[in-house]
């Protein structure tokens, strides 16, 4: 018989799961999903095992195979692969077929006991969350879910009333640490951040950096701030286009007081500091509300965030749960894919500093460190030793470590952590969830953190 | 300019580089000659309107079917749409250049400290790097290096590793003792661990290794164990063929060396199966199967085997040079089965070493840190040639207080000097000398097409003369070549592909 090769293109992911198998075209977005079809499995398994790279010598009894006949048919109508004629090959071709490989892998070094290695660290940080105080007059309706939002998307907290601020000497510290790493944006937020005694002198320091800075502040308090927004633009004198990056995050919740709301998109507006308005939502109702601002105020850059009363459930399952067709419609790209295999696409390379100095990797994970007395050094190489957040994947998470959709879903948010399951889609219905009472709340308060 | 790179393997299989996408694909016969009409900048879709046949003869390949050329357009508008025959601008991306910032943030985290520890040695070996057959190094006068001078760069640099330009965290620096024979300036050796041990750095901890030829072994191997240092040892195999590596007086030191390795080996075996190496030199004495066999059969170690220097031979001595010189590559071919070298040498062998470094570079699923998985640098800017950048590697200290990024270059390449005083490093020098070598050489590289896996040493081109040039420059004919060879190796040896994923880490 003649050698017939099957192979598969480098662009396409499989998952393989027991009975199950899922294949994607990560060009076209086009999936192909097989269960209890033991050939095709079989098939699939050898296209995989390691030295065969995705192309394998047909036998006689795979040509005869209905099932396989139809599965080559399916790949080749998908363009995820093809047959070649091996008359005119004197060796079975090879494919240099997907996988992930970082040359320094901390986790490598750790699993051989290499306690002491050479790994540039800091490149690993490239953005810095900062909650420079707590502090601002929060006396207002719907103040409260500032207590709680933070935890499930950066946003201003409302604080204890304490006053506390993050010394400007931690602030610079932080700087001059990240400065040979590969930091590429700061956001700055409070409390009310045009509060912070430093703040005329943390504009100038910031105006420095080559690097995106980014304020972070509920509408209401850019009333009476004019001045402090105008103070921003001033620091920036400098004709370096790498230094003049600001942007002004606008944060509003539902229902918006329409006089405060109005006066601060003319104050964003006249300040002409790139504004991106966020809106936070937790029903139908204020999605509808969102719109009718946006198109009001001709805003283009903005952010809706769905936040978790606790008990809107339905609202998420609605609107932010994702279904099969949600997450192929994504349309993720290889890269995306094998890298939420390997790390947390949201969370890695992020530290959030709180207002008494305490580090986190993400604002629902445990401390990493104190920058007052911990060098960056040392929180970001004890974060790659815990692995509290950058590198938490769907790998091991169930019921996803049992999915075929494992990767090709975004990697695990703080929605997840705040609703209390690692799951947020219709796929496991069934898969036995916690009953959460008040999810907004957690165990890192902010307004509970000791200094 | 680059966009897709057509190849067949030895096998005939035929392959498609992308290198906007920077991924293989194997292709069918179809879709290459497709590929290959996109190539020559005809519109592919007039080109399959304009068949008058209702099917196509390729090659011999075989003869296909409209329908199945279509299919083939299919995929072929996939890859277009997809960015795969995007072309990209190789001289953009050769415009990157050094500042001086980078350059001491190289020091800060450089990774080993070379002393040449005296320019003394016992030997008179024929293809000595310090010999006869070169002319780029300064005059051998039988200095040692002073401990004043080892202690100034050693305190500078451990300024550096303390400082916030360290991007690591408890770094291993590790110093390598050189010469010269190193074991005739043992005095010297001992103040240094000393000292080194004296100090005290949180972010860096230090080893020791040296290059030694193992004439004085036996009287110093005690001092080496303790101090746990890595051991490479020069021998070129049995005492034949070390016939090159003799007494001043031309006598042979072969039994010396032997027997003196034979002594550790008995004496400390634990430390001789972990910290000992040997690396030998391929020449007309000897053979690959040679070396490879007695170092193998002593010791129980595999051999690295290297060619003599081929870079800034005096022109006066080529033709008796060329006598000594061997190829490693036409030594093997001789050989009729050489499996179980290459399967002993592993990614050492050449053509796997060639092979992994492709993968790295044009395969797309190899990335050196993390965040070139979140990130994608569309602009990135590479440095012409593939020389290492200034003191990214290693620091090399002579005897005469001169400071190199390497050993291996001739020493009128000297970046910065220490003395009994001071060390005097003037960063936006050493950024001013190499752009100006860049800029020499950079043309060339725009027109290149393996800029990105270049592995010429800018320092072996005369790059000191107005307009040098570099032979490894590839055409696009030549890439396609050498991708040819790369991929006609992983089909012949495709569990290199799992090694390199799984068992290859730089750290």
């Amino acid at each position: 018989m003649k050698n017939t090769y099957l192979f598969l293109e480098p662009y396409v992911h499989v998952s393989l799961k027991r009975n199950r198998a899922l294949l994607y075209n990560t060009l076209n977005g086009k999936a192909l999903e097989y269960k209890d079809k033991p050939n095709i499995i079989k098939i699939l398994k050898r296209l995989l095992a390691k030295n065969n790279l995705f192309v394998i010598k047909l036998l006689k009894r795979d040509m005869e195979n209905p099932d396989i006949l139809s599965f080559i048919n399916d790949v080749r109508v998908l363009l995820m692969g093809d047959l070649l004629d091996g008359k005119w090959l004197s060796k079975k071709p090879v494919q240099v077929s997907p996988g992930v490989k970082i040359l320094e892998e901390i986790s490598k070094a750790l699993d051989d006991d290499f306690t002491l290695v050479a790994l540039e660290l800091m490149s690993n940080i490239n953005e810095i969350y900062m909650y420079i105080n707590d502090s601002g007059d929060w006396n207002f309706n719907g103040a409260g879910i500032y207590r709680h939002a933070y935890k499930q998307f950066p946003c201003p907290v409302s604080g204890s009333g304490k006053r506390k601020e993050l010394p400007l000497e931690y602030i610079k510290k932080i700087l001059m640490e990240s400065e040979v790493g590969s930091l590429f944006k700061v956001n700055i937020l409070g409390g009310d951040i045009f509060t912070y005694s430093a703040f005329n002198e943390l504009a100038g320091i910031l105006s420095e950096k080559q690097l995106i800075k980014s304020y972070h502040v509920h509408y209401r308090f850019l009333e009476n701030n004019e001045e402090k927004l105008q103070q921003l633009k001033k620091c920036s004198l400098s004709e370096d286009e790498g230094k003049l990056k600001w942007e002004l995050n606008m944060f509003a919740d539902f229902p918006v007081h329409t006089e405060s709301f109005h006066s601060a998109m003319k104050i964003a507006g006249d300040s002409g500091i790139k504004t991106i308005v966020h809106f936070i939502i937790k029903s139908d109702e204020e999605i509808l509300l969102a719109e009718e601002l946006l198109e009001k105020y001709n805003i283009l850059d903005y952010s809706i965030h769905p936040f978790y009363t606790g008990k809107n459930l339905g609202f998420f399952e609605e609107n932010v749960f994702l279904n099969r067709h949600d997450i192929l419609a994504s349309h993720p790209s290889q890269k995306d894919i094998l890298s939420r295999g390997v790390l947390n696409q949201t969370n890695f390379g992020k530290l959030v500093v709180f207002h008494n100095g305490n580090v986190h990797a993400n604002v629902n994970a445990p401390v990493l460190g104190n920058i007052g007395k911990d060098s960056l050094h040392d929180i970001v190489f004890k974060e790659l030793r815990q692995n509290t957040s950058w590198k938490k994947t769907r790998s091991a998470l169930e019921p996803c470590r049992s999915c075929l959709l494992q990767y090709l879903c975004p990697s695990p948010s703080n929605y997840e952590s705040v609703l209390g399951r690692n799951n947020l889609c219709d796929y496991f219905p069934d898969y036995p969830q916690p009953v959460i009472e008040n999810a907004s709340a957690g165990s890192h308060s902010l307004t509970q953190a000791t200094v | 300019m680059k966009n897709i790179t057509l190849f067949k393997t030895k096998s005939n299989a035929m392959y498609c580089h992308s290198a906007s996408v920077n991924q293989f694909l194997l292709v069918h016969p179809a879709l290459n000659h497709l590929l290959t009409v996109h190539k020559q900048g005809i519109d592919v879709k007039e080109y399959l309107d304009n068949l008058i046949e209702d099917s196509l003869e390729i090659d011999d390949l075989g003869t296909f079917s409209k329908k199945e050329l279509d299919y083939y357009f299919e995929k072929y508008v996939l890859l277009l749409e997809s960015g795969y025959l995007d072309t990209i601008d190789t001289g953009k991306s050769v415009s990157g250049r050094l500042s001086a910032y980078t350059i001491k943030s190289n020091l800060a985290n450089t990774r080993q400290i070379t002393f040449e520890v005296t320019d003394s040695c016992n030997l008179k070996c024929e293809y000595c790097g310090y010999g006869k057959f070169y002319n780029d190094y300064d005059q051998r006068v039988g200095r040692n290096l002073s401990f004043k001078r080892a202690k100034n760069i050693l305190d500078y640099l451990l300024d550096l590793f303390n400082s916030p330009l360290n991007k690591s965290q408890g770094r291993k620096v590790h110093i390598a003792f050189y010469g010269g024979e190193p074991l005739m300036n043992v005095p010297f050796l001992e103040k240094i661990v000393d000292y080194i041990a004296s100090l005290r750095s949180q972010k860096t901890q230090f080893s020791f290794g040296m290059t030694t030829n193992a004439v004085l072994l036996g009287k110093y191997m005690d001092f080496l164990v303790k101090n746990d240092f890595d051991l490479l040892i020069s021998l070129d195999g049995n005492e034949i063929n070390n016939g090159y590596r003799v007494f001043p007086n031309g006598s042979s030191s072969f039994s010396i060396i032997y027997n003196n390795i034979k002594a550790l080996q008995e004496k400390y075996p634990d430390y001789f199966d972990k910290r000992v190496n040997f690396n030998s030199v391929l020449h007309s004495k000897n053979s690959v199967s040679e070396i490879h066999e007695f170092i193998k059969r002593e010791f129980n170690k595999i051999a690295s085997i290297s060619e003599i220097n081929t870079g800034s031979v005096d022109p006066a001595m080529k033709e008796e040079f060329k006598k000594t010189y061997r190829n490693f590559r036409e030594n093997i071919s001789q050989l009729e089965d050489y499996s179980m070298i290459e399967k002993d040498m592993l990614i050492s062998f050449p053509d796997a070493k060639d092979t992994t470094s492709t993968l790295f570079q044009y395969s797309g699923f190899i990335s050196w840190k993390y965040d070139n998985l979140l990130f994608t640098n569309e602009n990135e800017q590479f440095i012409p040639t593939g020389t290492c950048l200034p003191f990214s590697k290693k620091v090399f200290v002579m005897t005469n207080g001169k400071i190199l990024p390497c050993e291996r270059i001739g020493h009128q390449f000297d970046l910065a000097y220490v003395d009994e005083e001071k060390v005097d490093i003037d960063f936006e020098k050493i950024a001013e000398q190499y752009n100006r070598y860049y800029d020499k050489i950079g043309k060339q590289c725009s027109s290149c097409n393996i800029t990105e896996n270049c592995k010429q040493c800018l320092f072996y081109l005369d790059i000191e003369k107005e307009k040098p040039v570099c032979r490894g420059c590839m055409s696009g004919s030549e890439f396609s070549d050498y991708l040819s060879a790369r991929m006609s190796y992983l089909e012949q040896n495709p569990h290199l592909y799992d090694i390199i994923m799984k068992r290859m880490f730089v750290l």
